[in-house]
């Protein structure tokens, strides 16, 4: 009966195992796919800013970006499925950087930066938003799991013209 | 035979046939007990397993979608009449003159006159080598009457195709909700037309995709020696879905679209890709399964709601002007007999190629 008791107890060990190991595996499916959602989107927004950028420097192709990225995830985003950390209020949310200046360090990813972004020969402007044309952007998520908190980034870069 | 008694204060020893039956009793009932849960638990790990395998299934499929189309070149599926066609035009010599059939695949649906009140939904089985006819209709289908239709600027839709509706939505269409926000949409949404660059000099040299300074698009179709595939500038490509077997609430016994009743009747298939010779329709048309027959649609009901959140949920859902192609999957699990589950996948490509403006 003992014996029999310790197999079972092992195969319920072993099952919930695996059940944790499933969700685990949903959650990171589940945050790449959103994680590629967004990239895609952004890259949308490129396409569109670089067709309404008339070359004027009143309407330029980074403030054409930022503008439509800014209305669709300045406010973080939700992905269905995923519970936020407590005390945040959106699962996503995109980083536009438009300061040079900014390291991999700080920013957490590893995607190159410093960098010149607005063509100028440098790297070092504080503030790019006019005339950028090349802009980074990190998304990130963060959420509360069966298994924990977790965190997961992606950068990406859209090119202006 | 020596018969033992028992001495006044002696210990008692053995059992009594009672104590033994109970014993016995409790330890089949404790081994049955045991048999059931390794069994449960034995269901539970291939539940696990079913669903994991899903998931994988459907990210497998989005990511080898994503590999074909982001650098195709999307098409709005649309003409305009050219001739009046009859309520009457049906049949295997029948026939609707239209502006072009550029990009509508060999076979399928039209939706005509969709946002008006004679809508109707007609079937082709054909179309002719110069891109004007759809040949062989069968008339009236999906709960449409078949009716007369005036040549007029309004859209003759490919019905597999879903595309956003710009202003307030017709009586024929549907709401989706992607990101959180509405999208009125017209067309089942169960297919996307397409073109890839292709090299149709395959043979010289190293590969070159480029017309002159342009991509050369068309498709690998089935236009060379014997029937052998090759780079065609007059191939056309679709992904389609096509349903593989029935599944009903009622055998599953459980309400898979969470719509309050367990009636409703289902289709699990898998999506296809086609492609075909726009002037030759002597080239065979090249079917190529794109992954496993795990999809769920409703059945006869093409992007109906397949959560219970009160919106539609067509498989395709693109927006040419954003080059956005929406994707979600209803993906069947099937571990637990008594518990069928299913699992929603969504993606997004940006189909890095302007969508094609010429031939409507």
């Amino acid at each position: 009966m003992v014996i029999l008791m310790v197999g079972v107890l092992a195969i319920t060990s072993s099952t919930l195992g695996i059940d944790a190991l499933r969700r685990r595996s949903h959650e990171s499916a589940n945050a790449n796919l959103a994680l590629r959602r967004v990239a895609e989107t952004l890259h949308a927004h490129a396409a569109l800013a670089r067709s309404q950028s008339d070359g004027d420097a009143a309407n330029t192709f980074s403030e054409a970006f930022l503008s439509l990225a800014e209305s669709d995830f300045g406010a973080g985003f939700d992905v269905p499925g995923m519970t936020p950390l407590p005390g945040q209020e959106t699962v996503g949310s995109v980083e536009l950087i438009t300061s040079e200046a900014q390291t991999d360090a700080t920013l957490g990813v590893l995607m190159g930066m410093p960098r010149d972004l607005n063509g100028d020969g440098d790297a070092s402007d504080l503030d790019v938003s006019e005339d950028a044309r090349l802009i980074p952007a990190v998304i990130r998520l963060a959420w509360r799991g069966p298994n924990g908190d977790m965190t997961s980034a992606q950068p990406v870069w859209v090119q202006g013209d | 035979m020596k018969i033992y008694k028992r001495q006044a204060g002696e210990a008692r020893c053995g059992s009594t046939l009672i104590e033994v039956t109970f014993s016995a009793a409790i330890l089949s009932v404790l081994l049955l007990a045991l048999f059931g849960v390794l069994e449960r638990e034995g269901q539970l790990g291939r539940s696990t397993l079913a669903i994991a395998v899903a998931e994988n299934r459907a990210i497998e499929l989005s990511g080898r979608l994503r590999r074909e189309l982001v650098g195709a070149r999307g098409k709005r599926v649309r003409c305009v009449l050219t001739q009046p066609l009859s309520a009457g035009e049906s049949g295997p010599d029948s026939e609707a003159s239209v502006s072009t059939t550029t990009g509508f695949p060999p076979a399928g649906a039209l939706l005509v006159d969709s946002d008006s009140l004679s809508f109707e939904r007609i079937a082709y089985a054909g179309l002719d080598a110069g891109e004007r006819t759809f040949q062989e209709l069968a008339r009236g289908l999906g709960g449409t009457a078949p009716s007369s239709h005036a040549v007029s600027p309004a859209w003759v839709l490919w019905a597999g195709m879903a595309v956003p509706v710009e202003g307030a939505p017709g009586p024929n269409d549907g709401t989706a909700l992607w990101s959180g926000r509405e999208i009125h949409f017209r067309g089942d949404g169960i297919g996307f037309s397409y073109r890839v660059p292709v090299d149709p000099d395959v043979s010289v040299g190293l590969p070159d995709f480029l017309d002159g300074l342009t991509p050369a698009w068309g498709a690998v179709t089935r236009s060379g020696p014997q029937g052998a595939l090759a780079h065609n500038t007059d191939g056309w490509c679709v992904i389609v879905y096509e349903a593989q077997r029935e599944l009903t609430e009622v055998e599953l016994g459980a309400d898979l679209n969470s719509d309050g009743d367990k009636t409703d009747v289902f289709e699990e298939g898998r999506l296809i890709k086609l492609t075909w010779d726009t002037q030759d329709p002597s080239v065979p048309v090249h079917r190529q399964a794109l992954g496993p027959a795990c999809i769920l649609q409703e059945r006869d009901a093409p992007a109906a709601d397949l959560d219970g959140d009160g919106y539609e949920d067509p498989l395709f859902l693109w927006n040419a002007d954003t080059r956005v192609l929406n994707l979600r999957m209803f993906i069947l699990a099937r571990g637990l007999p008594d518990r069928p589950t299913t699992r929603r996948v969504e993606a997004s490509i940006f189909l890095r190629n302007a969508f094609e403006e010429v031939s409507e």
